[in-house]
């Protein structure tokens, strides 16, 4: 089944793109409506497949540290298009566990490299390793809760 | 039902990968280029794909190419478009765009990432590529 243009651009992935595109970094104001981590979107995604959920998270945890120091690396190196599909990854990986504020840290760093526009990406790399700080914190809570 | 998950991040690529597994074999190609040479090689042997799921940003050859490719080599090999593979093209919301450009290359339907099993459920129902 083929859908159609106008089927795809449905009010529910138009109004998913909107909220994407105006998704810049967070705000300062502490009255952030994301979530850091959206552990029961994830298993629901995930169809409550708790074994897959754990595997994630483990993955996740151990290997976001280094995509981070890769971000890094490309950022000092100027690399435009390396910093935005770096970015892209985490903002993926993110999205799967349900680290909302993280995936929207990450967001702004792909659409600015995606730009050009490495100074504004740099600007945005303390949010994102804040935002993996808070996530990872959360995540272990409920791992020992 | 006989997979393929093209995906270059690695969580995206397990989670999918795990969950179509429930329904058969299911291999993985982390680039565009790995992409259509699995889909060439089942192309030829007994056991083709049935289902692809295709990311769409990838280093090299991006997911809208590998589509086309996959679609020429059904061409070339004369497979009725009716009977070719279904591609399910992986996107992320911002990524509208690109996912009107696949549309225009031919593929089944777009699952918008981090993808949800029962919408992947769905999908895999309304195609008839699970009972």
């Amino acid at each position: 089944m083929f859908l159609s243009p106008e089927a795809m651009e449905s009010a529910k992935l138009r109004a998913a793109a909107d909220q994407a595109a105006g998704a810049g970094p967070p705000s300062r104001s502490g009255e952030d409506e994301l979530p850091v981590f959206d552990r029961d979107g994830m298993l629901r995604r995930l169809m409550d497949d708790h074994d897959l959920v754990s595997t994630i998270m483990d993955v996740f945890l151990e290997d976001l540290p280094q995509q981070i120091e890769t971000l890094k690396c490309l950022l000092e190196r100027g690399d435009a298009s390396g910093v935005g599909s770096t970015a892209h990854s985490i903002k993926g990986a993110a999205g799967n566990v349900g680290g909302e504020r993280l995936r929207r840290s990450a967001l702004a760093i792909e659409e600015a490299a995606d730009a050009g526009d490495l100074r504004s990406a740099a600007g945005c790399l303390a949010d994102l390793e804040l935002q993996f700080a808070c996530l990872k914190e959360a995540m272990e809570q409920h791992a020992n809760g | 039902m006989r997979s393929l998950v093209v995906e270059d991040e690695f969580i995206s690529r397990l989670a999918l990968q795990r969950q179509l597994s429930r329904f058969g074999e299911s291999h993985i190609a982390v680039s565009g280029e790995e992409a259509v040479a699995a889909f060439r090689l089942a192309l030829g042997s007994a056991s083709p794909y049935e289902l692809v799921c295709m990311d769409i940003r990838m280093p090299g050859i991006d997911g809208v190419e590998a589509l086309r490719q996959i679609r020429k080599l059904e061409d070339e090999e004369g497979v009725l478009p009716s009977k070719g593979v279904k591609i399910f093209m992986t996107t992320a919301v911002d990524q509208v765009k690109e996912v009107v450009e696949s549309y225009r290359a031919l593929c089944d339907a777009y699952l918008v990432k981090p993808i949800d099993g029962t919408k992947l459920l769905e999908k895999l129902l309304e195609l008839a590529l699970i009972p």
